[in-house]
């Protein structure tokens, strides 16, 4: 769960979030919507810990994954090495086996998996960090513009790792630009306009030019 | 915190730069120890020969100067007598003032102080970094080392982007930042050792208390540099910004500050050259030619009556050797003021520059190991303390048999005073707490900042 109640930051003269309420319940994927400069890094900045509001209270359900636009590995460690690395960073040591799981489970290649990181595409790169962050076995997991740069069939098979984790129970919250993946990703879509939510609503039922059309609408 | 140190082992390991690095200090180091290898040989070699020498030199005068019937204050004005200081098994890797000041000294029966300082003596101690010996390499192109591999082990990671997934991880970078540091430091201090057990077997290096003191010393030495490696780590905010600070750390505290210092001590201690005593002196004996010589004779005699013997005048007119060793003595007498105040102030002056050395982590460094190695200052100093009493042996022996006018009968080389090398003199205690606290005083302060600050 992620809970955001009055939140407000600002950087200097600068009101970047003005009063934001969100929730993500558990099981659920919260799309959020907005252009540049809406407060949505700020939001997941926020979340993480590393910036403080200046008033209202963040909480989420135990620690969070993050999954930022580009995944930025060692690419003098291989993708294994990688999650492996990573893991202990957060104090976990995984055995082979273990590793070699979630790698499965995100649907890295095996032959990916013991060559350098210099070699992938966002894409891999991508499920080694989805790997680590399950590896965490966190509840709460939060991406931010994770299809830029994606092509569709990875897009896919983002949204089907997505699913998939929400159906176990994960609070997913993501940032992006991209309506066609907000309408086959989220349960439901908050539009952030500089730094309030202007409109939330269950994505059930929206069609993408649905969604385009609600989103211009406050832009 | 194992697994960590394993993760960021891998990872130095898969650098090429690291390698690069590491492998250049090696083959730095290498080449330092086969140096001072190189050097240590050409003085032990001259130092051996010094004998042989001397013994050449006693044949011919036997020759020239006793089967002619020559005066005694003939004889020993043409006698050179080799002092010299033997090079302690650590000189090879710390030269120190070996290279600048002489370790073999020629005496002769003449005024003293002209002879001391022929070479001219400075006080290069803290701007003598630019000696290949190991301690160079060790004390100075190491840190550099460490600053290159340090400097950037979280301004990287916010350069490639992976800093806020890191920190997400981890959860605070603390433990991460430390197993960085902790790996590069090991990593550079594994190189030193190394090459010291290197130098060990190549210099023949006994391992001894001192040996092992000298390697501590270097190890310390790092300390302070691991400080300033993490301090830069953890403020930088690019690669470019804290390899300009760690550039700039290694220039200031390299060549600034130990420059700095030695021009503040010099002006706080000017110490009156070496060169200047022996024109002094030289001054004082050619003035001497042209004063009344029994007034000179007098005023010697004065000092030391118990060379006024059968002769106690000089003629005006002609020469005579008891003159001629006792004007040399006057001018002697005449600069001593000078001469303990030139010792006096390089004295004060070296010890600033040891309190001082801290301002400067490898000019504190080279201080301590150039110390151990029995190199610096102190022991020139002791060198020269040690051609002086040799002088007064001499005199002891020579001036009875000159001042009596006697004529040296045959074989009297023989009996001619031989310098004995002395006892190495006992190593000062080893003390490292400037390195430590300068270490202790840098590291609080290198706390890796916030993600986004």
């Amino acid at each position: 769960m992620i809970q955001l109640q009055n939140v407000s930051k600002a950087f200097g003269e600068n009101l970047v979030l003005k009063d934001l309420n969100l929730h993500v319940a558990s099981g659920r994927i919260l799309g959020l919507l907005g252009g540049n400069g809406a407060g949505k890094t700020t939001t997941l900045n926020l979340i993480l810990g590393f910036l403080k509001p200046d008033s209202g209270t963040v909480s989420i359900s135990g620690e969070c994954a993050y999954i930022p636009e580009n995944v930025a590995l060692y690419p003098e460690l291989t993708g294994l090495e990688n999650l492996r690395a990573f893991t202990a960073y957060a104090g976990r040591d995984l055995s082979d086996a273990e590793a070699s799981a979630l790698l499965d489970r995100v649907g890295l290649a095996q032959e990916a998996r013991n060559r350098r990181l210099g070699s992938y595409s966002k894409g891999m790169r991508q499920r080694i960090a989805i790997a680590i962050a399950l590896a965490r076995q966190v509840k709460v997991f939060l991406l931010d513009e994770p299809t830029t740069g994606l092509d569709p069939a990875a897009v896919q098979e983002l949204a089907r790792l997505l699913r998939q984790l929400a159906a176990e129970g994960a609070a997913i919250l993501l940032t992006t630009h991209d309506l066609w993946h907000l309408s086959i990703d989220s349960d439901e879509v908050a539009i952030l306009h500089r730094g309030t939510v202007v409109d939330h609503f269950e994505m059930t039922g929206q069609s993408v030019s649905q969604l385009s059309e609600r989103y211009l609408r406050v832009k | 915190m194992k697994r960590l140190l394993q993760i960021e082992w891998l990872r130095l390991r898969r650098s090429s730069a690291a390698w690069w690095l590491l492998g250049g200090l090696f083959a730095a180091g290498l080449a330092a120890i086969f140096l001072g290898h190189a050097f240590q040989q050409a003085q032990q070699v001259e130092i051996a020969d010094l004998d042989t020498q001397f013994e050449k030199q006693s044949q011919r005068h036997e020759h020239r100067y006793q089967e002619k019937g020559e005066h005694s204050g003939y004889w020993a004005y043409y006698s050179f007598f080799p002092v010299h200081q033997p090079p302690s098994p650590l000189a090879a890797v710390s030269w120190g003032l070996r290279d600048l000041a002489p370790f073999v000294t020629w005496v002769r029966l003449l005024g003293l102080e002209q002879q001391l300082y022929e070479s001219g003596l400075g006080n290069p101690q803290l701007q003598a970094l630019g000696q290949f010996d190991l301690t160079f390499v060790l004390g100075v192109l190491a840190p550099l080392v460490l600053l290159l591999l340090g400097h950037d082990v979280l301004s990287r990671d916010r350069g490639l982007g992976s800093l806020p997934l890191l920190a997400a991880q981890a959860g605070g970078l603390g433990r991460i930042f430390a197993a960085r540091l902790l790996v590069r430091f090991a990593m550079v201090a594994l190189v030193s050792v190394l090459l010291f057990c290197v130098a060990t077997v190549v210099l023949d290096l006994p391992w001894s208390a001192d040996s092992l003191a000298w390697l501590f010393i270097v190890l310390v030495g790092l300390l302070p540099w691991l400080g300033i490696a993490a301090l830069i780590a953890a403020r930088a905010q690019s690669v470019a910004a804290s390899l300009s600070a760690a550039m700039t750390a290694f220039v200031v505290l390299v060549i600034l500050m130990p420059a700095m210092l030695n021009l503040t001590l010099s002006t706080l201690f000017p110490v009156p050259e070496g060169l200047e005593l022996t024109v002094r002196q030289r001054q004082v004996m050619h003035d001497s030619w042209d004063q009344p010589r029994q007034a000179n004779y007098d005023s010697f005699l004065a000092r030391q009556p118990e060379y006024r013997g059968p002769f106690p005048t000089v003629p005006e007119a002609d020469f005579t050797w008891r003159w001629y060793y006792a004007m040399h003595e006057n001018a002697d007498h005449a600069v001593l003021g000078l001469a303990t105040q030139h010792l006096k102030h390089l004295r004060q002056r070296h010890q600033w520059s040891q309190r001082l050395a801290w301002l400067s982590p490898p000019a504190m460094t080279q201080t301590m190991l150039c110390a151990r190695a029995g190199t610096d200052l102190d022991a020139h100093l002791l060198h020269l303390e040690t051609v002086r009493s040799f002088h007064q042996q001499l005199k002891k022996h020579f001036f009875p048999i000159i001042f009596a006018e006697t004529i040296l009968p045959p074989g009297a080389t023989r009996s001619f005073p031989r310098f004995t090398s002395p006892a190495p003199a006992p190593a000062a205690p080893l003390s490292l707490w400037p390195p430590l606290l300068l270490a202790a005083l840098l590291l609080p302060f290198a706390r890796p900042r916030a993600v986004l600050s």
